[in-house]
Formats: structure tokens, C-alpha cells, sequence
């Protein structure tokens, strides 16, 4: 870890952070709006998956903007 | 008017015809394409280089070297994936230039292409790490993100698939719309024997929509699925 990437690499990276954070809360919403209708239960599940989404999306943010930081050694 | 989905061409009569799209038979050109070019320009190699030669071997250089470079020198054997991978889809995006539809206009294809990635970053993250310590990852850095991780890894795919295929139906719907724009004028001009607008105004869009964000969409594919199958594997 903790070797520099190239320029062109990042590039692709950058462009491709917005659609990465995109995605898990549209699936989180749709994936709530489902279970909500077969449990009836609206809108519990709805809220819950898009919360999901929400903080799922900025650990993808965070994975990809440290992927080249090295990692302190935990444990 | 109809839509810009994919129009079936034509059954084939067995277990009760199966449709065929646009979208397949124009895989199956590219695949022609691709097979005759891998079939007769490696026929003859020799020590020094000559004519189609230089063209193959030039291909391959610039793709292991990539590989090598981004992946690095560890991972060099995933070349063969990234180039078959680079080849068919500049073909495929670069299809819109020759009138007919482009394959990654359907998300059937960019999904299946994503789906690969996909499985090629899982079992290579098991294969390199040990399924003890790649399942122990999705409980990093601690337990209750589990199922963050999980769809955070579900996304991935998924936004490949739709970033390609956004890209090129975007251009295959504006180009199309161009076109019956341009169609209508001139027969509003009376202009209806030759097509003169139909000519020369959709090349800029052409230049634009296929052959610059074909061939860009087609390098990050390819830089994406390298950078997430190293980070897989580090």
C-alpha cells in the first residue's frame, strides 16, 4: 500500500464516484419500498434502507478516497 | 413513432421461437469480427515483424504494459481478461459510427460484462487472501458494518452496468432523434430527393457521442475493473 497511482487511473476513479454513491441509496430506497409493500408496513423499511444507503454510499466514498493512504496496522 | 429499445429481428423455431435482438446478432458480428482478426493475423509470425504483425503485437504490448502498470507486476495475467474486455468493447461502443445499434446500448450486455468483474473480484479477494480473512473484511472496522459492506459491494456492479449503458443509449437516443429532426426539416425545406442535412450535421454529434465518449466509457470500464480487482487482491 501506499504506492502513488497513475494520473489516468484516478481520473476513471473520480468520474466514477458519483454514480457509486447514487447507487446504494437508490437500491436502498427500492429495496425498502419492497419489503414495505409485502409486510405492509409503510413506511418503516423505506426510511431504514434509504438511512442504509446513505451510509453505505459514504463508505464506498471513504474506501475509494483512501485507497492509496497506507493503512496504520490495527489490532 | 416507435421507441429506441431493442427491436427483435427475426425467432429462431425451436421451443417456441426464440426472440433474437438487435443487440445478439450484433454481439455475434463483433464476435466474427474479433475471431477472423485473432485467426489470420497471428497466422504467420515471424523473428522480425512485418506488416499485421507489428499491428498485433503493437495491441498487446500497450495492454500488458497497462496491466502491469496499474495492477501491478504481480497481476499481469489478468491482461488477457482486460484486453479481450478492451477490444470487444471499443468495438461495441464504436458500432454507432457504422449505423447499426450499438450491443452496449442494452443492459443486458453491460450487466453481463459487470457481472464478470464482479465475479472475478470475489473469487480472486478469496483465492489471494483465504476465505478466513476475505469474510473477515466485510467486518471491517467493525462488526455492525456488515451490512453496509455488503451493499457497498452490490453497488459496484451495478454502477458499471448502468454508467455504460447510460452513456451509449444517451447517444444512440440523441443521434436517432437527430436524425428524424433533421428528416422533417428537410421535407418541411422540400429537399426530399437527396438527404443534405442528414449528411454533414450529425457528425459533430457522431464525433462526440460514439467516438469520444465510446472510446472514453470503454477505457474506464476497463481501468475500473483493474483498479477494484487489485484493490480486491491487496
Amino acid at each position: 500500500m501506499g504506492k502513488k497511482s497513475h494520473p489516468l487511473q484516478n481520473l476513471a476513479l473520480i468520474s466514477h464516484i458519483g454514480i457509486l454513491m447514487i447507487v446504494p441509496i437508490l437500491g436502498g430506497l427500492y429495496f425498502g419500498r419492497w419489503l414495505d409493500k409485502k409486510f405492509n408496513t409503510e413506511p418503516i423499511f423505506l426510511f431504514l434502507f434509504i438511512v442504509v444507503g446513505v451510509a453505505s454510499s459514504f463508505v464506498n466514498l471513504f474506501k475509494v478516497a483512501t485507497k492509496d493512504t497506507p493503512q496504520r496496522k490495527r489490532k | 413513432m416507435e421507441g429506441f429499445g431493442t427491436k427483435i429481428l427475426f425467432e429462431i423455431p425451436i421451443l417456441g421461437g426464440i426472440p433474437l435482438t438487435e443487440t445478439v446478432v450484433n454481439t455475434w458480428i463483433i464476435m466474427a469480427i474479433l475471431t477472423i482478426f485473432a485467426v489470420f493475423a497471428t497466422r504467420r509470425f515471424d523473428k522480425i515483424p512485418r506488416g499485421i504483425q507489428n499491428v498485433v503485437e503493437a495491441i498487446v504490448d500497450v495492454i500488458n504494459k497497462f496491466t502491469a502498470q496499474t495492477m501491478g507486476e504481480d497481476k499481469k495475467g489478468f491482461s488477457a481478461y482486460m484486453g479481450t474486455l478492451f477490444l470487444f468493447l471499443l468495438l461495441a461502443n464504436l458500432f454507432g459510427l457504422f449505423g447499426l445499434r450499438p450491443p452496449t446500448a442494452d443492459l443486458n450486455t453491460t450487466f453481463a460484462l459487470a457481472i464478470m468483474t464482479f465475479l472475478i473480484i470475489h473469487t480472486n479477494g478469496v483465492r489471494r487472501k483465504g476465505a478466513k480473512k476475505y469474510l473477515k473484511g466485510f467486518l471491517e472496522p467493525f462488526p455492525a458494518m456488515l451490512p453496509l459492506n455488503i451493499i457497498g459491494e452490490l453497488a459496484l456492479p451495478i454502477s458499471l452496468a448502468f454508467r455504460l449503458f447510460g452513456n451509449i443509449i444517451g447517444g444512440v437516443i440523441i443521434v436517432g432523434l437527430l436524425y428524424g429532426g433533421l428528416a422533417s426539416l428537410s421535407g418541411m425545406l422540400g429537399i426530399t430527393f437527396i438527404p443534405v442535412l442528414q449528411a454533414a450535421i450529425p457528425v459533430v454529434f457522431h464525433l462526440y457521442f460514439d467516438l469520444f465518449a465510446g472510446v472514453l466509457q470503454t477505457f474506464i470500464f476497463v481501468m475500473l475493473s483493474m483498479v477494484f480487482i487489485s484493490m480486491a487482491m491487496d
